[in-house]
């Protein structure tokens, strides 16, 4: 465990090296296809292992634990659509659940009969994407001229807008005396949420397997879900788009001196990850069978960011294991009702206070005053003097393992 | 438009009232945003800590039968007590939590303070209440309302109104009158050049925290004289709206986060009066998503630091 | 139901029960046989922003499964209780049954509180082999048992019940403008719709407006009263907000039974109001779909008993469903008691059809459900704020 800088007399092994050299190596090494192809094909066949377990026991979970893994995976899907946003391009999206919701709410629409419609899977998916689009330029086109903590205050009003639509469009809205819509106008169930939600149009059985149940079948699409997303990720990371919100979240100043056209760029982040919360809302409504309005509480963004920011900040592995992390306990803790949050609260602190830049994390989105990226407070002027201050560090960004180097050398603490 | 005119007037006094509460709560988090940078999450509970300690006063001196306490007493016991403890939770909070992470990535006091947050409500949920406790503000407050016309409010509103912006000139003077308020705007601008000044910074951090603490635990006691009711989860949509106010007035900024308090209050009283108490929340919100877009910088922009 | 018939009824329950004991031995089965294992679940959201109605709840269960166990189990084996804090999302709902539905010795549920959950989770339950059955103790929608799903039962009173009483009862004290004001939440819009559609068709003219669940700044709203013109109010509620309106109604020069009437819903009738509207709430009616056990002889035992429990002011902590979650604990494990053991286990498919075909015996009284899963003759019970004491006015059968 020891990482202090003793004389190492041995030549340490492979696996010491590595833990000597930090987080970034780490990630680096997880990321290797030779580590997460083996991890997809493990995390596949868990099920089937627990199944037999079940059958060949006293045991009993195969289906509880398996529902439970289908929730680390959504919920690790979500927290690499926040990464994408809040830890690739630094901004920090308080509305972030919306669009998972609007996702959600925009599948059941087309699938189920609260308006008669029952499009195929295809057809489905194209509506979620356009309309989880649509929303993200609503709000992102104005938002992100705005900075830092505007953005932020931004996207958590238009949250907070959405949970009201969501609560108060089971009739037609009634404003200043006038009723707008016809009376029997009842768009999205209001608190009890739109019902009986059909599941994906899709084979319900596989060869060799047969028929599949459906919470091992949706664990699956999750889990393949979160392979694509995991991919195209790490593969993002080296194309030009990549560098650039990087470059971004560093130093948007001198981003922009070197031509980098910053809105793009953070529009595209921006929609983008609206857009993988969307799709993944629909595959949520069709794997519970409805769009419930309780799963889009501002408490839920909250949730998906202690994920991201637990499991460190720019970090892919990291995110799935902030997932993990914050999704297990509550059902491990269930006997302990009142007090589970305690126990949960406190360890959440106990570990940010001892690894501020989460389990895996690398990137550090720094100190206010060092820092030209979005989240900032001050005018521009200030930016551009801390960033003189600093000097650029923009240029030495780490692009291979998914995720940046520290600065060597930190601040000096007061 | 008769309509309106009749109500206007009482809708304008309720939405001063929820302002002054969310621009004194607002005060709390652009103090501590202007010295640490830093959203203090658990701000909210904070203040509502300092209502159940309201609520703990009255419930040991009425209900012990004390019966000869004088109303006046009871209330300024009431509020420096509320205050001295909410001030000492604060401190604690940003001893045990925050103060380590100080150098650490941003997001990371984030976390802590969601989780600071989450343990005050289960907190008082588990071992105080998971309903709402009520104060006998009767025993001790003249409940004879005060009328102005056709404009009318209860005695505890107006002690809202009036004690909020009292403090709120106060923390004013404080920040930019005496020594200790140039110490802590000198730390605002920049931490570093504060301590090769000789300020301790520690020190001021600590006051820092103790004053805005202190101000959700005053707070939390108008509140509950006010609605003479408490709960556990008071503090988190409050918390939200005062936050708001707070950038509304231009973050870091303490004249931005009082006047963003009270416009937001007002903008919800007369959405709600005016347009519908279901989409009250949404209209409000729409609002202030329209000023920042106009103002991108708050409508005050300019941070504690700049203003030396 | 008077309670002459309540003995009847009780009179019968136990004679039912003893002749299924005699039928017991007398057949070939094994009489002392004793279960392997039983486990029931109780649901609600137990802790967060729901947590003022789900904690109450959940002490309630976890008190009917100690008095059950400490009265011998099932023939000897004790219940053990699984917890699910299904914090008010189909999500964590659904995942949390999921532990249930493939576990066969899990036989039913009491719960899940709220009727969102409810119909967002139902499917599952219902598709379960067996079908995992639920009591619920306080979801109200129509549709919790109108979708034919041969789980779903519930103990308390449906909002097209509650929702036309409330009319009808305002109509008859005389209403001529109605203030008609939910929470936000599952069990009172749907409630306040139902109310206001049967105003509606009766031409009382009504202003709708929406409090927020755990709202405690009500100007606005009163203002909009005083401007309306109502002579009563109508909140449909579970309890939390009703305090601190009243307070302020009253401040506001809006006084119940002077120039106002107030008619609230369940846990409305909560007598702590009272005391905590600092005596505002005097003189205010409220409805409910569950008995206030405080109110009800039969029930006097458990509150006493809840009290030695939990604590002194523990009751006025505990919600509006605290008897109605004993009561449903109640049902469904003398359903499971009634249900025959076969070699050490007993099926849910015995459970739901002992829960379709049995005469419960509860803390009020007897219960037996419909074909749905409603309680028969489940009743609507209206309280009057008197003194420090909510009086029960009378019972209108729903």
């Amino acid at each position: 465990m020891s990482t202090s800088p003793a004389v190492i007399e041995e030549e340490p092994t492979k696996g010491q090296r590595l833990w000597q050299a930090g987080p970034a190596a780490w990630n680096e090494a997880i990321t290797r296809p030779a580590v997460m192809i083996p991890f997809f094909a493990l995390a596949a066949v868990t099920p089937l292992a627990l199944q037999y377990l079940e059958d060949n026991s006293s045991w009993i979970g195969a289906q509880f634990w398996t529902t439970i893994l289908a929730n680390c995976a959504m919920y690790a899907c979500l927290a690499i659509s926040l990464n994408l946003v809040v830890g690739y391009a630094g901004l920090l999206n308080l509305g972030f659940i919306a669009f998972f919701g609007i996702g959600s709410y925009a599948y059941a629409l087309v699938a189920s009969d609260q308006l008669h419609q029952h499009y195929p899977l295809w057809a489905a998916l194209l509506v979620v994407v356009l309309v989880t689009l649509a929303f993200a330029l609503l709000v992102g086109v104005p938002a992100l001229r705005l900075r830092g903590d505007y953005l932020a205050i931004v996207t958590l009003g238009f949250g907070l807008i959405m949970r009201d639509l969501i609560l108060d469009l089971d009739r037609p809205p009634v404003l200043a005396g006038h009723q707008f819509g016809p009376s029997d106008l009842n768009l999205t169930g209001g608190t009890n949420g739109i019902h009986q939600v059909d599941p994906l149009k899709l084979p319900t059985s596989l060869p060799l397997l047969g028929n599949v149940a459906h919470f091992l079948m949706y664990y699956w699409i999750f889990l393949a879900l979160l392979a694509i997303f995991v991919f195209c990720m790490l593969r993002w990371r080296h194309t030009r788009t990549g560098r650039a919100w990087v470059a971004i979240r560093e130093d948007e100043l001198a981003a922009r001196a070197m031509g980098v056209n910053t809105f793009k760029y953070r529009l595209l982040a921006f929609t983008v990850s609206a857009v993988m919360a969307g799709i993944v809302g629909m595959i949520d409504a069709a794997f519970i069978f409805n769009a419930f309005p309780g799963n889009f509480d501002v408490q839920q963004t909250v949730m998906v960011f202690i994920m991201v920011i637990l499991g460190g900040l720019g970090s892919i592995p990291g995110a799935m294991l902030g997932a993990i992390a914050f999704t297990v306990p509550p059902f491990l803790l269930q006997q302990f009702v009142f007090i589970k949050y305690l126990i949960i609260s406190l360890v959440l602190i106990a570990v940010m206070v001892f690894r501020p830049e989460g389990l895996l994390g690398t990137v550090s989105i720094r100190p206010r005053r060092t820092m030209g990226g979005t989240l900032e407070l001050f005018s521009e002027e200030a930016a551009s003097e801390a960033s003189l201050r600093t000097g650029g560090n923009a240029a030495d960004l780490e692009s291979t393992t998914g995720a940046i180097v520290p600065e060597s050398d930190p601040e000096p603490s007061i | 438009m008769e309509y309106f005119l009749q109500n206007f007037p009482q809708q304008l006094v309720n939405g001063l009232e929820t302002g002054s509460l969310y621009a004194l709560i607002a005060l709390g988090y652009t103090l501590i945003y202007g010295i640490l940078e830093m959203l203090n999450f658990a701000h909210g509970d904070v203040f509502m800590v300092g209502g159940f300690l309201a609520a703990g006063v009255t419930a040991v001196l009425v209900h012990g039968g004390v019966s000869f306490v004088p109303g006046v007493f009871l209330v300024l016991l009431m509020m420096a007590f509320a205050m001295g403890g909410t001030g000492l939770l604060g401190v604690g909070i940003e001893r045990v939590a925050y103060r380590p992470l100080r150098n650490a990535n941003r997001l990371a006091p984030l976390i802590t303070a969601i989780g600071v947050s989450l343990f005050l409500e289960s907190l008082v949920q588990v071992f105080v209440s998971p309903a709402p406790v009520g104060l006998p503000t009767n025993a001790f407050i003249p409940q004879a309302a005060l009328r102005f016309g056709n404009v009318e409010t209860p005695l505890t509103g107006v002690l809202l109104f009036v004690v909020s912006v009292a403090l709120m000139v106060g923390l004013d003077l404080f920040v930019f009158r005496t020594r200790f308020g140039s110490a802590m705007r000198a730390t605002a601008q920049d931490r570093e050049a504060a301590t090769f000044m000789g300020i301790d910074v520690d020190r001021v951090i600590m006051v820092t925290f103790f004053a805005a603490s202190a101000l959700a635990g005053m707070g939390g006691v108008l509140y509950g004289l006010r609605f003479a009711t408490v709960n556990f989860f008071m503090g988190y949509l409050l918390g939200i709206k005062a936050f708001t106010a707070a950038v509304i007035g231009g973050i870091g900024n303490l004249r931005g986060a009082m006047l963003g308090g009270l416009l937001l209050g007002v903008l919800e009283s007369l959405a709600g009066g005016f347009i519908s108490t279901e989409f009250q929340d949404a209209f409000a919100f729409l609002a202030l998503i329209v000023v920042l877009l106009i103002r991108p910088q708050g409508l005050f922009g300019q941070p504690l630091g700049d203003r030396a | 139901m008077g309670k002459s018939s309540y003995l009847v009824f009780a009179a019968i329950a136990s004679l039912g029960l003893a002749a299924c004991g005699g039928g017991g031995s007398g057949g070939g089965g094994n009489a002392t046989a004793k279960p392997d294992k039983v486990q029931i679940a109780a649901e609600g959201p137990f802790t967060g922003d729901q947590a003022s109605i789900g904690a109450g709840a959940l002490k309630a269960i976890q008190l009917a499964v100690k008095d059950f166990n400490n009265k011998g189990g099932v023939h000897g084996t004790p219940v053990s209780l699984l917890i699910w804090d299904d914090q008010h999302t189909a999500q964590t709902a659904q995942t949390l049954q999921a532990q249930g539905i493939s576990d066969p010795t899990v036989l039913g549920i009491v719960g899940p509180m709220n009727s969102g959950v409810v119909l967002g989770s139902v499917q599952g339950l219902q598709a379960a082999s067996p079908p995992l059955p639920f009591v619920t103790e306080s979801a109200s929608n129509v549709k919790v048992t109108d979708s034919g799903n041969s789980v779903a039962h519930r103990v308390n009173a449906r909002d097209d019940a509650q929702g036309p009483a409330d009319g009808k009862f305002l109509i008859d004290q005389g209403a001529k403008k109605v203030e008609v004001m939910d929470a936000k939440s599952d069990y009172s819009t749907a409630l306040a719709d139902a109310t206001q559609k049967y105003l509606s068709d009766h031409n009382i003219p009504f202003q709708r407006d929406a409090a927020k669940a755990g709202q405690t700044d009500f100007s606005t709203i009163i203002q909009k009263i005083k401007s309306f013109g109502a002579d009563w109010v109508y909140f449909a509620d579970e309890g939390p907000e009703a305090a601190p309106f009243v307070t302020q109604m009253k401040q506001a020069g809006l006084t119940i039974g002077q120039n106002i009437n107030f008619l609230g819903t369940d846990g409305e009738e909560d007598p702590t109001i009272i005391s905590k509207s600092q005596g505002a709430y005097d003189g205010a009616y409220a409805t409910n779909i569950t008995a206030d056990p405080a109110g009800v002889a039969s029930a006097a035992a458990y509150v006493t008993a809840y009290k030695n429990e939990y604590g002194a002011d523990s009751v006025s902590q505990a919600g509006p469903f605290y008897g109605s979650a004993y009561e449903a604990a109640q049902v469904l494990l003398q359903a499971i008691n009634n249900a025959p053991v076969k070699n050490g286990k007993i099926s849910r498919n015995d459970v739901i059809s002992h829960l379709a075909s049995d005469t419960f015996n509860t803390i009020f009284g007897s219960v037996k459900f419909n074909a749905k899963g409603d309680v028969q003759g489940g009743g609507i019970y209206v309280y009057h704020a008197e003194g420090s004491n909510m009086v029960v006015k009378k019972q209108v059968s729903g």
